[in-house]
């Protein structure tokens, strides 16, 4: 897993965001975060955990994974391939019965959320900060 | 170390970038060298700027929200990539300004099928799928092979990008051949006029080519005719698996994509429709493209006025 939970307070004072698992999870939580970890952005070269776009996994007692996601613009253009893509990589997993994928705007995504793996990343691929 | 280039001739210089040498300025090119990178970037980078009027009219008739924004941000990542393109040959010695605002409509060189007026969404998404794949499979090429560093660097970003857009495509195209007869006709009316167009995008046949400096110089890495046969390898299998049809087949025992007419043929450009029954030559293809096409003038015009009417 690349994101920790908490991230640093920046420059503006926003943060310290509490994004990402915190150590709570349990180890179908964990396998899910690891799995939303491998669904590549389809824009940008890094997957939607290392772009901090999930904010929070729950799998309730019936197995529904309830999966709180953000996004960086309002207008993402891959809106939709990204709930696809995160239904389609959870649903088949042993255990998960259901998806559920709460979009939130609280806190708003900040390029503050990367971390220094999804910064060099972006750099190499020529995308500024 | 190798010499400076001005003291190589340029088959010493090609023998080395086919050793792998790599270029990362004007001070180390070859007169030749910069010549060849030039005339491909340009085609680049007009291909990218031009395709972006090209897509806009119908991306404003997307059927949903979702849609909308997808065809939008495809625009602008097109806008993106003709920047990165014209900012290369800027280092070269060109005027971006100038190739972009004071060059007349003829003078363009994007490919062909971006000289065409694109009249419903079908064909939109069906041009993000076939042309857009056409694209990946050129610029794939040059991002693994080209000798041309910076270019490399470059593209790393605009591969990602041009995923996305044939991702979009493929998944209406295959929305809209699912959905019902109508909408499946329209998808197959699009394929049917741009899958030959895009096999003339990748050029001339190899045996048809006496010397390919690009190659030569190792700016790209494959051929017109392996490029081809690259985009027909990933394009027919799509075609096939929602049900369209199209003008070629995959040969066994050749083990190779053979197209099903003698290509090239004749384009009627105001009902864009190929005259499978009206072989020409390379040479008459190359005027066609020389001429350019029937929404070149409209492009142009709409890049070089720097205003869009959001209303007719």
């Amino acid at each position: 897993m690349s994101k920790t939970s908490k991230t640093d307070v920046d420059e503006l004072g926003f943060g310290p965001f509490d994004i990402g698992p915190d150590g709570t999870e349990s180890e179908l939580e964990r396998d899910v975060w690891a799995n939303l970890d491998q669904i590549p952005d389809p824009h940008i070269p890094l997957s939607l955990v290392e772009m901090a776009m999930i904010y929070d996994v729950e799998v309730d007692r019936d197995g529904v994974a309830n999966v709180d996601v953000s996004f960086p613009c309002m207008g993402c253009p891959a809106y939709e391939f990204i709930h696809d893509d995160i239904r389609g990589c959870l649903r088949t997993m042993d255990g998960i019965t259901g998806v559920d994928i709460d979009v939130v705007w609280d806190p708003v995504w900040s390029k503050d959320m990367l971390d220094d793996d999804a910064r060099e990343k972006l750099r190499e691929s020529g995308i500024a900060l | 170390m190798s010499a400076n280039p001005a003291t190589l001739t340029e088959e010493e210089f090609k023998e080395q970038l086919q050793n792998g040498k790599m270029v990362e300025s004007e001070a180390e090119m070859t007169e030749g060298y910069k010549k060849a990178l030039k005339q491909i970037l340009l085609v680049s980078a007009d291909t990218e700027l031009m395709s972006a009027p090209a897509y806009y009219e119908q991306s404003l008739n997307a059927p949903s929200l979702d849609a909308r924004a997808s065809c939008v941000s495809v625009i602008q990542d097109e806008l993106g990539h003709g920047h990165i393109a014209y900012r290369l040959l800027e280092d070269l010695g060109e005027d971006r300004e100038d190739l972009i605002f004071n060059r007349e409509p003829h003078e363009f060189h994007n490919t062909y099928g971006f000289d065409q007026h694109i009249d419903n969404f079908a064909e939109l998404v069906c041009a993000h799928g076939l042309f857009d794949r056409a694209g990946i499979t050129l610029l794939g090429d040059i991002h693994e092979n080209t000798s041309y560093a910076p270019w490399k660097r470059a593209l790393t970003k605009v591969s990602k990008e041009e995923q996305f857009h044939l991702r979009h495509g493929e998944t209406w195209m295959r929305r809209l051949a699912n959905k019902n007869e109508t909408t499946k006709a329209k998808v197959q009316e699009a394929v049917d006029w741009m899958f030959p167009m895009a096999l003339e995008w990748f050029g001339l046949p190899d045996d048809k080519k006496q010397h390919d400096d690009q190659l030569e110089y190792r700016i790209k890495g494959l051929s017109n005719d392996e490029l081809r046969q690259d985009w027909m390898d990933r394009t027919l299998p799509f075609l096939d698996e929602i049900g369209i049809d199209c003008p070629a087949h995959y040969d066994e025992e050749a083990d190779e994509y053979v197209i099903d007419y003698e290509f090239p043929v004749a384009f009627d450009e105001a009902n864009k429709e190929w005259r499978f029954d009206e072989p020409i030559s390379w040479d008459d293809v190359i005027d066609r493209w020389r001429a350019r096409g029937p929404a070149n003038e409209k492009y142009v015009n709409l890049i070089q006025s720097g205003k869009i009417d959001v209303m007719p």
